[in-house]
């Protein structure tokens, strides 16, 4: 009877769940597994990667990279989007650092199974704790990105966040008055968290202190934020950088308008590529504060049926095969440390067939991984010799990009911190940067009765323990 | 030596008061009980109707447990209201309850444990919030800063009981004219069949679209696949808003020769300006922003009447941030409702304008904006209502994707959202559906809105216009593709790598500004394979963007030293110039990073029979090398630094070509 009543209770169950949602199947170029992510940055580095540690392994299911935006925002609404479907849209998200616990939290995750991973001691420790969430791990780090400071060559090295305004207030009463001090991203989105971040950590202050406690009304976060007026103030942040994101604020260094810049790792690419051309001579160090750890992390959607394929995929995508690929060969900076200092340089993929083209009008199917294994040099060394088709006529030799020397990357992550861990940070950033943008905002056009720092930090401490509680 | 102290307990006095106190003790424990139950159920995740059920019927049991005869003593008052039996029917139901109220009681508190048991494992209402639904709503730039407010309004007013946020909105800008096109297919031309092709991340899938104007919408819906049904729910007018010319009063005055009444001169004098006087409406492009459509609609001018200050990516944000405030400022075409934001702004009353804050754009013309009011609270600029009263018509709408199943809560939201936007919109200085304009919502001192000015109900025919915007480059574009190994190497600020970058303009320029009568695409090295040879595009631009996709993976890494340049230019345009009719524009497109133009000597670029060499260089100083610096000032051909924005920069060197050959 019991037997009869567990059946019947069971098929109750069935009926009132709907009828089940089919997992969805291979979709345009046979992707079986499908891996949420942001706009590629790495110029095909990242699906080099792919190839070389999953793809081109045989019998595995093929992989493929969705990717979503280029704005980051966007990227975290459709992840989240697709999360709240509960269809399997993705196996596995590409998550910015600080998206972690709100999906985590949300229950869009699977913990990750430790036992599909090597070794993972060469991670750096803040890296790889960003990855957990309550004490299990939801996320492993796939690249990680630190802020880095550029300084016009003919500009020494500053100290200290005050060393670097004294500097910028003494070049722009001289010669170079036109100058910006510091281009940054100051624009009122995730850009603008992070330097104004940055900023207050570099006066001493505190915004959300290790505790989770909002701290930026104490003494030190006040005179953090009194510094950062002062540089707006000052000039040292231009009124002209308020509404500036990387893409502008690199090219107003690259023009040699600014004589710092604060940039991700990716814009020394950009600056070296232009030295032979005339581009501007510049040196990338560490910042000399503390700055943003930034990164993405892979992670098992909850509601993937191919769960164990795509915990082995991260697996694979997270180890150190392709952390020195995304390192040599797309200037990512690699969550593990021995990616950096890797003697053997990784083949980066290879020009298009040495063997004699087919005619015009025919199109050539090469395949990725054919395309991946010709030989080429990698860029962070610098060198490379032309093994490509002879077009008609003379040639003539490659500028090329080069990446951040290891030992600055490595002294940039070790003094790196993460930003407040929260499910709710995205509104946190939010309500933090409207705010501080605001501020700035008012300080750089010289309106009357803005806020001085006491009032600003008065008001905005129970802004955000709001926003950090969920409202 | 410390004792230790007694303690009394309080005796109950001897006068009976013990027991009033007790009893009052019992009732607040029971009114505590109650009303913690209540709470309890409020803040369960079931429907609104269902808590009204819960939350009710236990009040109703309650009472009918302390007030027995609660329900009879109304019987009397239903015998009047209803014919004989069926008072008596519900007499004797009532008496019923009244005998049975215990066990009803009890029933209905077992109920409610039940629901409460049933829903709180999966949805504690003591734990930390939840994370909010999450909805993307998509507008264009020139509009969704304002909706990006109103949004923030939503959320704020979204909260549960506990005040944790219900509702997360993200809201998507893009240039009007991408808006539609990725509305219309939001996979193509970014991301074709093949998985190998180049993929331009498209954007998040938007739940909802506020469109400008809801003519919008139709023409996106046109292509809406039968096999999918309907994808879009029932719009919502949500708002409205008068073109106006922004000037200062003294401008205003020449404009409208001293004739201020709203709507008292037509578009066409006023466009002119004072006849003798050399003054320019400044107003933006159709195919960038929606008000230069409307305008456009509204107004028909041809494209050389159109200010070489405004550029052809230009929005009506873009336009008003550069200008506004400088006192040599030209006359704007703008929204009504931009007008006032704009105005609040230089009056410091408000914010500056979303995307205002940076007075002098990188990269833009240099601009003498400053926010700085010269006069507090003095109104800087003046609208000049055109007769007509045409204006813009804000429309919002749900959006389903098939293959994408999203809570139904998702779309119900989205249409709270459309339902508050009317409420929202007025307060920043829109109008509503009808036109009339809130003046008790908006700050004080909004003297330059002008209540009175009329709002047609005007629906332009603007679905050919929008059709026509898919303008060529010339009737014959071969686009040429630097794939050297820099090319592959290096990277343009985005990040991207500028082959990248490349490809990717050369396929927004094959699918929608390409050739009218023929397009083809050619790499440096004209052997490998790639040569897609000039022909008729008849499928939108699909098979000639998935060979550029191809040629990015062929190419993507690498090293390959720059090819001369001058036999390959030399070759193609031999070939542009035996192509089509002499009168045809031709035009070769050369996207590349400066590569190796030694040699290229002006004879080679002259007696082309028009064929037009446009260049577009993905490195900041590409355009320098010799000779183009000497072969552009002789006008032989352009070049262009597209290292920044290559899409915004393409639209520049449109706007130029179209100026050079008419």
């Amino acid at each position: 009877m019991s037997r009869l009543l567990t059946v019947v209770l069971c098929l109750l169950c069935l009926v009132a769940s709907g009828p089940p949602v089919p997992p969805p199947g291979p979709s345009a170029g046979g992707c079986v597994l499908r891996i949420a992510t942001g706009a590629d940055v790495s110029g095909g580095v990242r699906e080099q990667a792919l190839e070389a540690v999953w793809n081109g392994v045989p019998g595995r299911p093929r992989a493929c990279f969705v990717a979503i935006s280029s704005v980051a925002d966007e990227q975290r609404s459709a992840m989240i989007s697709a999360a709240q479907s509960r269809a399997g849209h993705y196996d596995v998200f590409n998550l910015d650092i600080q998206w972690i616990p709100e999906f985590a939290e949300a229950g869009y995750l699977r913990p990750i199974d430790a036992g599909t991973h090597g070794g993972t001691n060469d991670f750096l420790s803040e890296v790889w704790s960003a990855g957990t969430w309550k004490g299990v791990r939801y996320a492993v780090p796939f690249n990680t990105d630190v802020g880095l400071l550029y300084r016009r060559s003919d500009v020494r090295r500053p100290l200290s966040w005050h060393d670097m305004t004294v500097l910028a207030t003494a070049r722009r009463s001289g010669a170079s008055r036109g100058d910006l001090g510091l281009a940054g991203q100051f624009a009122s989105y995730e850009g603008l968290t992070v330097n104004a971040l940055e900023a207050i950590w570099a006066g001493g202050g505190e915004v959300v202190d290790a505790g989770g406690r909002v701290a930026i009304a104490d003494g030190a976060g006040v005179k953090a934020v009194a510094g950062l007026i002062a540089a707006v103030t000052g000039g040292v942040i231009s009124g002209a950088t308020l509404d500036v994101k990387e893409a502008e604020s690199l090219n107003t260094f690259r023009e040699g308008r600014a004589l710092f810049l604060r940039h991700w790792p990716s814009a020394h690419e950009v600056l070296s590529g232009e030295r032979s051309s005339g581009g501007i001579g510049f040196e990338a160090t560490a910042l000399p504060w503390q700055g943003v750890l930034g990164g993405q992390y892979l992670a098992v959607s909850r509601h993937t049926p191919r769960h164990a394929l795509a915990q082995r995929l991260v697996a694979a995508l997270t180890g150190r095969e392709a952390a020195v690929l995304l390192y040599q060969c797309g200037g990512f900076a690699p969550a593990r440390v021995s990616a950096l200092y890797e003697e053997v340089r990784a083949d980066c993929g290879g020009p298009a067939p040495t063997t004699a083209p087919p005619g015009p009008g025919a199109p050539v199917a090469a395949s990725p991984s054919a395309s991946a294994s010709a030989s080429a040099s990698s860029p962070a060394s610098g060198t490379g010799s032309g093994t490509g088709p002879e077009a008609r006529g003379g040639t003539t030799p490659e500028p090329e990009a080069e990446g951040v020397p290891p030992d600055t990357l490595l002294r940039a992550l070790t003094r790196a911190r993460p930003r407040p861990s929260s499910p709710y940070y995205s509104q946190f950033s939010r309500v933090f940067r409207t705010e501080v943008h605001e501020l700035l905002s008012c300080w750089a056009l010289g309106r009357k009765g803005c806020q001085d720092a006491k009032t600003f930090t008065a008001a905005l401490a129970p802004k955000l323990r709001k926003a950090l509680a969920g409202g | 030596m410390v004792q230790s102290e007694r303690t009394t307990e309080p005796r109950p006095p001897a006068d009976g008061t013990g027991s009033t106190e007790r009893a009052w003790q019992l009732v607040t424990a029971f009114s505590n009980a109650l009303v913690q139950t209540l709470l309890v159920l409020l803040a369960l995740s079931v429907s609104t109707a269902s808590k009204l059920v819960l939350v009710g019927g236990i009040l109703a049991l309650t009472a009918l447990t302390i007030f027995p005869g609660l329900l009879l003593r109304n019987a009397v008052w239903l015998r009047r209201a209803f014919p004989g039996w069926t008072s008596g029917l519900l007499v004797s139901l009532f008496r019923g309850a009244q005998r049975n109220v215990w066990r009803l009681l009890a029933a209905g508190v077992l109920i409610t444990i039940l629901v409460v048991l049933a829903v709180v494992p999966k949805d504690e209402p003591w734990r930390t919030c939840q994370i909010p639904d999450e909805i993307t709503l998509l507008a264009s730039d020139e509009t969704a800063p304002v909706i990006r407010r109103a949004a923030g309004e939503f959320m704020a007013g979204k909260v549960d009981w506990w005040g944790c946020r219900q509702v997360n909105i993200t809201v998507s800008g893009l240039r009007a004219g991408e808006a539609r096109e990725r509305l219309r297919d939001w996979t193509f031309p970014v991301q074709p069949a093949s998985e190998r092709t180049a993929r331009q991340a498209p954007g998040a899938r938007p739940d909802g679209w506020i469109a400008d104007f809801a003519e919008e919408i139709d023409y996106v819906r046109r292509d809406e696949s039968p096999a999918e049904g309907r994808t879009f729910g029932e719009r919502t007018i949500v708002a409205t808003s008068p073109l106006v010319i922004a000037a200062s009063p003294a401008l205003a005055d020449d404009l409208t020769q001293g004739d201020w009444r709203p709507g008292g001169r037509e578009w066409a004098s006023l466009l002119r300006g004072k006849s003798g006087s050399r003054l320019q409406v400044l107003r933006t492009h159709p195919r960038a922003s929606n008000v230069g459509l409307m305008a456009a609609a509204a107004a028909p001018l041809p494209d050389e009447d159109l200010s070489a200050k405004v550029r052809l990516s230009d929005d009506a944000r873009d336009m008003m941030c550069r200008y506004a405030g400088s006192r040599e400022a030209s006359p704007m075409l703008l929204t009504e409702q931009q007008l006032h934001e704009l105005n609040l702004g230089l009056s410091g009353a408000g914010p500056a304008p979303g995307g205002c804050a940076d007075p002098a754009t990188p990269g833009g013309p240099p601009s003498p904006v400053t926010w700085r009011a010269s006069v507090p609270n003095e109104p800087p600029l003046t609208a000049v209502y055109p007769a007509g009263g045409h204006a813009m018509r804000y429309a919002c709408v749900s959006k389903k994707w098939p293959d994408l199943k999203r809570p139904a809560v998702i779309k119900r939201t989205v249409e709270e959202f459309c339902d508050a936007l009317r409420e929202i919109l007025p307060r920043y200085g829109f109008r509503d559906e009808g036109g009339r304009l809130a003046l008790d919502r908006l700050p004080k001192r909004t003297s330059w809105l002008r209540p009175e000015a009329p709002v047609a109900d005007w629906k332009p025919d603007v679905l050919a216009l929008l059709h026509g915007l898919r303008a060529p480059l010339g009737e014959h574009v071969l686009v040429l593709v630097d794939v050297s190994g820099s090319m592959a190497r290096n990277k343009v600020n985005d990040g991207r790598s500028r082959l990248e970058a490349a490809i990717q303009l050369a396929q927004l320029v094959v699918t929608s500004r390409g050739g009218d009568l023929t397009t083809g695409i050619e790499t440096f090295f004209p052997g490998d394979g790639h040569a897609a040879d000039l022909v008729p595009v008849l499928d939108g631009g699909k098979a000639l963007a998935d060979e550029l996709g191809t040629v990015l993976e062929d190419y993507r890494a690498g090293s390959r030293p720059d090819p001369a340049m001058r036999p390959v230019l030399r070759e193609v345009l031999t070939r542009m110039q035996r192509t089509g009719d002499p009168r045809d524009r031709r035009i070769v497109l050369v996207l590349t990073d400066g590569g190796n133009p030694g040699g290229l000597t002006a004879d080679d670029l002259r007696g082309r029979d028009g064929v037009r060499l446009v260049m577009l260089s993905f490195d900041l100083h590409g355009c320098d090398t010799p000779p183009l610096p000497e072969l552009r000032d002789r006008e032989l051909m352009s070049c262009h630094d597209v290292s920044n924005d290559p899409e915004q920069t393409l639209d520049d060197a449109f706007n130029e070509l179209r100026a050079a050959t008419g």
